[in-house]
């Protein structure tokens, strides 16, 4: 299958292994994988602080590179502005931007919703727990959200990782408490925001886990920065890096 | 009565514009056909803080196990819906009707009956209809409810629905309380204390009615 | 609400301050959330539940004239003296005149987050009749002057030993004495007399029930029976959003609001009262009818569902910012995420305008919603209102244009990227200017090599799958 990488923006410039590793996973599961450099940015910041009009700058850039085609994010929280909050930008959406928005996957979703691919043969020795990020959970449906009660079905996260050769998994007490990023608020309420990233570094470390895995970066970073500075926890590592290590 | 002027400006704040498509009401909600089990009943109660006793080895014995029940029993005031029920059974006497219920504030326990049980949540049904001497039963220090075996209803849905009924169809009801349970708190540090300003202690029994 | 401007950066930093305290806040809203899982797990429809009542709150806003019509003709056929009250100084006169006219100088009342709201209290108080607050917690913060900073649990902020010594006080419990049993024991011996005492009890009221004219209010504490059974006046405050059409609808909110508040089955007592009482000769029953800003939300078409909101609290338990901040940071008298999305319609969004920044739009409280309100959702919406108004700061608001122009140019991008990684090395430990708040609590990830971009131009496109051995994870 083609499949177009959707890198985000702090991926590209901060995180590059994280888009390389999404590379190797896609290619694996043996997708043709391209990458155009028009892109930059979904949007994300501007729409979560509320400026909708230069955020609609930036979707509409988004939505005329990525036309009709079939896009993949490693992130949840990214995958969810496009596919989701591209309604709430003033935009006049057209058939072939909502066959784009709708077209457009999270990487663990795309791997075994879409092409039914759970065994990537990665092998990584090691204790993880899993941080489920908010809007991939909550917006996406990608696993069992805590508050609800719906039929239980595991989230592709779990599904991926239960196939890792050597790979214990972890979840902790509090399944999917947010780690405290929240985009701007990361740096608005730095204070209140490192506590509850001190709190999830806290749990995240139960059954004495190693490694700290989900699907978004920008959680991931976050709660690294904390455990760096604080020097201890286990190490942030994305879940496309585990599925890449063999 | 509410000037119809007022209420007309009062309303026209909250009136939707001509022309939206207003939303209908979704429908009578029967909820799950949960199982009208004294079982699940006791479980729900326990729950809640409250204890379920046996009509063993007669009804009057039982209650009057329960009146003399740990301590010497001060007060003990029956409903007059309750007093018909207590047969063979002494060392209480029976509410009079009351301008002023304070009266009852010395009330060690208080026998009343409710008129349904429902096992989804332990709630017991008193109404003016059952329990006109309303003040009784949150004045008491203790509560014994009795209920008719027959009249336990498994969800809660189809419970309130029998006392929704009642009231739309003119029952001149003034009041209706579902009591789960001793009255309680958490206010202080989420420590749960049951016996907040009402009963710090309730029992129910099914009886035979 | 109340008049003051509220300040959450600050009041939040203020109760962070305190790191241990924090720990213990964020633990007890924990376990709250904990029961209430507990409590929705056993209950099979527990979903369609919440859709039912999602359904039926949608259906009574778009019916609040025709329900009132209906709502107030069955409550005066019942007895009930009807007033309506615009706005809240009607409301605080309607019920002093009341009071006064009855001679009344001593009244209990029972939670109203209402007359909470409206500032009743200070209002009665300061015109000489003494009411005493009897829900254990709102009394607790009454004799602290403070207002409450939950809207089920009012005194969650205050540890044992602080109630103890408030007791100690007041109600003239031992010094020292801290257990919550004997405390309780304390305010039960005090109020009770009070109950007994008062000429008069003021409720809230948490269903109205239009096809009898019934209300219907919930304690657990038996507060609200004790504090209407006794005296020969009883006022009830409600707002107007608390219509439902019948009593079986009350049935889906009684099923999920004590469950979603605490994690109990069903509120100790929810008890249906119609008019006065006619054991009590005299006995006379009013009902006050609110608008006192509703308007503005209700015409506010993004917004307006979130006045379905049955005040449970749960949004306030499950929100990790609430859990750490307190209620009292939010400076509203109603908190957390719905008290987030009511302010700006309510007092205004010029005050309120830090609240809805007050997330990290995690959606918890939209999952735990009884009456799902996409409350994550709303917080959204209200901040693009702030920013076309012109209430969201200027640096920020200066920082996304320009972040979105030069993300508009793949090239400025690119540069920007490159600079930024040349310079990494100096602000690893300190990021100067308006993203000091990152590093201040965290290092920053190493600088790459080179992006994504760079590599795919270089590698990626070319290879077959590119190695991971000199990524960084230490």
């Amino acid at each position: 299958m083609d499949v177009h990488l959707f890198v985000p923006c702090y991926l590209d410039q901060v995180h590059p292994e994280v888009a390389m590793a999404t590379v190797t996973v896609l290619r694996r599961a043996g997708c043709t994988v391209h990458y155009s450099d028009q892109q930059t940015c979904c949007g994300q910041p501007m729409a979560n602080t509320g400026c909708a009009d230069d955020a609609a700058v930036l979707a509409r850039r988004h939505l005329d590179l990525f036309a009709g085609k079939t896009t993949v994010c490693p992130s949840g929280s990214c995958t969810s502005m496009v596919s989701h909050h591209y309604h709430d930008l003033g935009l006049r959406l057209s058939a072939t931007d909502e066959k784009t928005m709708h077209r457009t996957f999270e990487l663990s979703d795309f791997l075994v919703n879409v092409l039914g691919v759970t065994d990537l043969k990665a092998r990584f020795p090691h204790k993880v727990s899993l941080h489920q990020s908010c809007h991939g959970l909550r917006e996406l449906g990608l696993g069992v959200m805590s508050e609800r009660r719906d039929p239980p079905k595991l989230g592709p996260a779990e599904v991926l990782l239960a196939q890792v050769e050597g790979l214990t998994l972890v979840m902790p007490e509090r399944r999917d408490e947010c780690c405290g990023f929240g985009g701007t608020f990361a740096v608005a309420e730095a204070d209140l925001s490192a506590r509850m990233g001190h709190d999830r570094c806290d749990q995240l470390s139960q059954g004495d886990a190693e490694y700290m895995t989900g699907n978004d970066q920008s959680c991931l970073m976050h709660l690294d920065g904390i455990r760096k500075r604080r020097g201890k926890g286990p190490k942030a590592i994305h879940l496309a890096e585990i599925l890449a290590c063999q | 009565m509410v000037d119809g002027a007022a209420l007309a400006a009062f309303s026209m704040r909250f009136q939707r514009p001509v022309g939206s498509v207003l939303k209908a009401h979704p429908g009578v909600y029967p909820g799950p056909d949960l199982p009208a089990s004294w079982d699940v009943f006791a479980t729900s109660l326990k729950s809640v803080g409250g204890v379920l006793l046996n009509a063993q080895p007669s009804q009057a014995q039982a209650i009057q196990a329960a009146i003399d029940m740990g301590r010497a029993p001060g007060r003990v005031v029956a409903s007059a819906a309750a007093a018909r029920l207590l047969t063979g059974v002494t060392g209480w006497e029976t509410a009079r009707v009351t301008t002023t219920p304070q009266e009852w504030e010395d009330v060690d326990l208080a026998i009343i009956r409710a008129e349904s049980a429902c096992a989804e949540n332990a709630a017991l049904l008193v109404t003016s209809s059952s329990l006109p001497e309303r003040a009784l039963a949150f004045l008491a220090q203790r509560i014994l409810v009795l209920v008719p075996r027959n009249r336990l209803i498994g969800g809660f849905m189809a419970a309130q629905a029998e006392l929704a009924r009642r009231l739309a169809d003119g029952e001149a009801l003034h009041h209706a309380t579902w009591m789960s349970g001793p009255s309680k708190t958490a206010d202080i540090e989420q420590t749960l204390v049951i016996g907040a300003h009402g009963v710090c202690a309730l029992a129910v029994m099914p009886v035979d009615a | 609400m109340t008049a003051r401007v509220p300040q959450f950066h600050v009041d939040s930093e203020k109760f962070l301050a305190d790191q241990e305290r924090v720990g213990w806040h964020d633990g007890a809203l924990w376990h709250l959330r904990y029961k209430r899982d507990l409590a929705t797990q056993v209950v099979p429809d527990w979903e369609k539940l919440r859709d039912q009542a999602a359904a039926i709150k949608a259906h009574v806003l778009d019916h609040i004239p025709t329900l009132l019509s209906q709502f107030i003709t069955n409550a005066e056929a019942a007895g009930w003296v009807v007033h309506l009250a615009p706005e809240a100084d009607d409301l605080k006169r309607i019920v002093l005149d009341l009071l006064q006219k009855n001679g009344v100088t001593k009244a209990v009342k029972s939670k109203s987050m209402l007359t909470e709201e409206c500032g009743l209290n200070h209002h009665l108080e300061a015109n000489g009749v003494e009411v005493v607050d009897t829900d254990l917690g709102e009394r607790i913060v009454q004799l602290r002057h403070e207002p409450p900073s939950h809207i089920v649990v009012p005194a969650i902020h205050l540890k044992r030993g602080e109630i103890g010594e408030l007791f100690h006080e007041h109600l003239g419990t031992a010094k020292g004495e801290d257990d919550p049993i004997r405390l309780t024991r304390a305010a039960r011996a005090d109020l009770r007399k009070r109950f007994i005492g008062a000429q008069a009890g003021l409720t809230g009221v948490n269903f109205a029930v239009a096809d009898s004219g019934a209300i219907v209010i919930c304690t657990n504490e038996g507060n609200a029976d004790l504090g209407t059974a006794l005296q020969p006046l009883h006022i009830a405050c409600m707002g107007v959003e608390k219509l439902i059409p019948t009593a079986a609808d009350a049935g889906v909110f009684l099923r999920l609001l004590a469950r979603s508040a605490t994690g109990q089955p069903i509120t100790t007592y929810s008890t249906h009262i119609r008019g006065p009482d006619p054991t009590r000769p005299g006995h006379q029953a009013h009902l006050v009818i609110v608008d006192a800003g509703r308007r503005r939300l209700f015409a506010d078409d993004e917004h307006r569902r979130a006045l379905s909101c049955i005040r449970c609290g749960a949004c306030l338990n499950t929100c990790p910012v609430y859990r750490r901040a307190s209620g009292h940071a939010y400076g509203t008298t109603v908190p957390g995420p719905i008290g987030a999305v009511l302010a700006p319609a309510m007092i205004g969004t010029a005050k309120a305008k830090e609240l809805p920044f007050a997330s990290t739009l995690c959606g918890s409280c939209t999952n735990v919603c009884p009456v799902k309100i996409d409350l994550h959702d709303q917080l959204l919406s209200w901040r693009r209102r702030l920013a076309r108004e012109g209430h969201v700061p200027f640096s920020k608001r200066f920082a996304m244009k320009i972040g979105a122009q030069a993300l508009s140019y793949p090239w400025l991008f690119s540069l920007g990227g490159k600079i930024a990684r040349t310079f990494w090395g100096l602000a690893r430990k300190g990021i100067p200017g308006p993203h000091a708040g990152w590093t201040k609590h965290r290092d920053l990830p190493p600088a790459p090599k080179q992006s994504f971009r760079g590599w795919w131009k270089s590698d990626g496109q070319n290879q077959g799958n590119p190695t991971n051995k000199d990524q960084d994870h230490g």
